[in-house]
């Protein structure tokens, strides 16, 4: 049975960068950090978007990077910083994932796999495939008014299209240029992969939702999924 | 003249004379917006002046009303430059995230 290499050997071979935008994840960005240095991701990224507690510093605390937004821009605004990081640093790889704790460690490493042996260019992590049972109603409608927005403008049907943990190799990375600022850069990318004709598959993910990460305020909801169809509608 | 034709020639009055003092300021505005609310608000002094003119417009273009014509012209007027002002709002947003980004990423290769 072939060994599944570690994170560690596979950093040998490509330059692999975890990015985490984050606003307001004091708490629990330090932990994440922990779990992701524990696995053996050593390159990783932390765009604090304007926080007013602790991220920058607990990010830092643990090793990690980290890169300021002076002023608030949005998660779309902090990933089209983590992927300027990405491009100008050369990485093979970026990791895109949640700072506050949803996204497994283990699901990271399942989807760099997937992107590097089926050499896909933007790999896709689903909640609805695995978990949409325990989604949270909230998320599930924004979700799907995500998808069939993606769908509408871009052509192409995603179901877990505003999941923002994601693998992009060195083509994507090279080739995506985010310019929503907010929660349309979920469907945006998307939308870009099949411009440049890059390949996008979705592997399921599992998701954990924390007290943390439901009580937080910002993030997807349904608000944003209407905003979300209106600004592709009106671009 | 009625209450509302004062009123009306008043606000008139004060919004060109405001419009007169952006253009001969430093802090101007585009040309095209300075030009065309000049000229919107002297076409209102005019008409509140001159109520007859309207009469005269009706005739040489053969318009029924021109009153309801004026007014459904400067609804379209204003929805198109809300327009304009939303699309400029865009750009300075993306313009914004732009500088916002490069002090980050600056920053960072300094330290």
């Amino acid at each position: 049975m072939k060994k599944i290499p570690s994170i560690a050997e596979l950093s040998k071979e490509k330059k692999i960068l975890v990015g985490m935008p984050a606003f307001n994840e004091g708490p629990v960005i330090g932990n994440v950090v922990k779990h992701l240095k524990k696995k053996g991701f050593n390159n990783i990224l932390v765009v604090d978007d304007c926080s007013k507690d602790d991220t920058s510093l607990n990010a830092k605390k643990e090793g990690a990077s980290v890169l300021r937004h002076i002023i608030n821009r949005g998660a779309g605004g902090a990933t089209a910083t983590i992927i300027e990081y990405a491009k100008r640093n050369d990485y093979d790889y970026l990791i895109l994932m949640d700072s506050d704790g949803q996204h497994s460690v283990e699901d990271a490493k399942k989807l760099l796999l997937t992107s590097m042996k089926q050499k896909i260019s933007l790999v896709i992590g689903s909640r609805i495939k695995s978990d949409y049972k325990h989604m949270p109603l909230q998320r599930k409608i924004a979700n799907h008014i995500g998808s069939f927005a993606t769908w509408f403008v871009f052509g192409k049907y995603i179901l877990d299209s505003q999941s923002g943990f994601r693998v992009l190799d060195k083509k994507a990375i090279q080739s995506v240029k985010l310019s929503y600022d907010r929660f349309e850069f979920c469907s945006e990318m998307i939308g870009q992969a099949y411009e440049h004709n890059l390949s996008v598959i979705e592997v399921p993910i599992k998701v954990v939702y924390s007290e943390h990460s439901m009580n937080k305020g910002h993030g997807q909801n349904i608000a944003n999924g209407f905003t979300m169809l209106e600004r592709f509608l009106f671009k | 003249m009625d209450f509302i034709s004062v009123v009306l020639g008043l606000l008139s009055l004060i919004t060109l004379i405001y419009v007169l003092m952006i253009l001969t300021s430093k802090k101007r505005l585009p040309i095209f917006i300075e030009v065309f609310y000049v000229f919107a608000y002297f076409f209102i002094l005019l008409v509140v002046l001159f109520p007859s003119l309207l009469t005269i417009i009706e005739e040489s273009f053969g318009i029924t009303s021109a009153l309801n014509f004026i007014t459904y012209l400067s609804i379209f007027m204003a929805y198109f430059m809300i327009l304009l002002l939303f699309k400029r709002v865009e750009e300075q947003r993306a313009e914004i995230s732009k500088l916002v980004r490069e002090i980050a990423l600056k920053d960072k290769k300094e330290k």
